[in-house]
């Protein structure tokens, strides 16, 4: 199965990408972040303080992954004013 | 209403739009780029990332929540993206409702929410040249 992965501020510059395509046989959105932790060692802390959004809905580290699915990796969040 | 935009937002316009519910009470927050960083240091501008289409479902859920909460009659979120200098608008927040106290308590409840929740983050860049994510 193909998902889709994205990245964020910090994160995105890390990954120095926006989005990668990660071919899985099967797993969980933790499985996805083992993976991506491994193809960019350097970005690997990062992955710890990460809460993860699976089809723009936050989700749970043992989620299923399905064919298709939009992972998105969501450092702390700084939205609103000061 | 639920908006991200590049485009600075108008108070008066919105405020204008919740009167139409009919509401004894419409709270506004405004929040702004500050002009120094948590270390005091001089700040030149804040530019954004978002996950827009989550961030949007986010506005409105947390929407439904503090008009179910606190009885409003209508709430508008709005959210600048892009880049704001020193002393810019960054968010609007405005809550109508029957009587003040359940506005004031509806308004603050989204900021919170929305400070807790939505993804978004600011970059912060500094007048000595440095830059960095604001995270959390």
């Amino acid at each position: 199965m193909k998902i889709r992965c994205l990245f964020f501020a910090s994160l995105r510059e890390k990954m120095q990408t926006s989005e990668i395509e990660l071919e899985m046989e099967s797993g969980t959105a933790k499985d996805a972040a083992d993976r991506l932790r491994l193809l960019h060692p350097g970005a690997a802390p990062d992955f710890d303080r990460l809460a993860i959004a699976l089809n723009e809905r936050y989700c749970k580290p043992d989620a299923e992954l399905r064919d298709g699915d939009v992972l998105a990796f969501i450092p702390p969040v700084s939205g609103g004013g000061m | 209403m639920i908006r991200i935009q590049a485009e600075d937002f108008s108070i008066d316009e919105t405020v204008r739009m919740l009167r139409k519910t009919g509401a004894g009470a419409i709270v506004t927050f405004t929040g702004a780029v500050r002009e120094t960083s948590h270390e005091g240091k001089p700040v030149v501008s804040v530019e954004w990332d978002a996950y827009e289409p989550m961030a949007l479902k986010i506005f409105e859920a947390i929407r439904r929540e503090a008009m179910e909460k606190f009885a409003l009659l209508d709430v508008s979120i709005t959210h600048r993206k892009g880049k704001q200098a020193p002393g810019e608008n960054l968010v609007l927040i405005a809550a109508a409702a029957a009587h003040r106290r359940d506005a004031f308590h509806g308004c603050k409840y989204i900021m919170d929410e929305i400070k807790q929740r939505a993804p978004l983050w600011k970059k912060e860049r500094l007048a000595d040249g440095s830059e960095r994510w604001i995270e959390g």
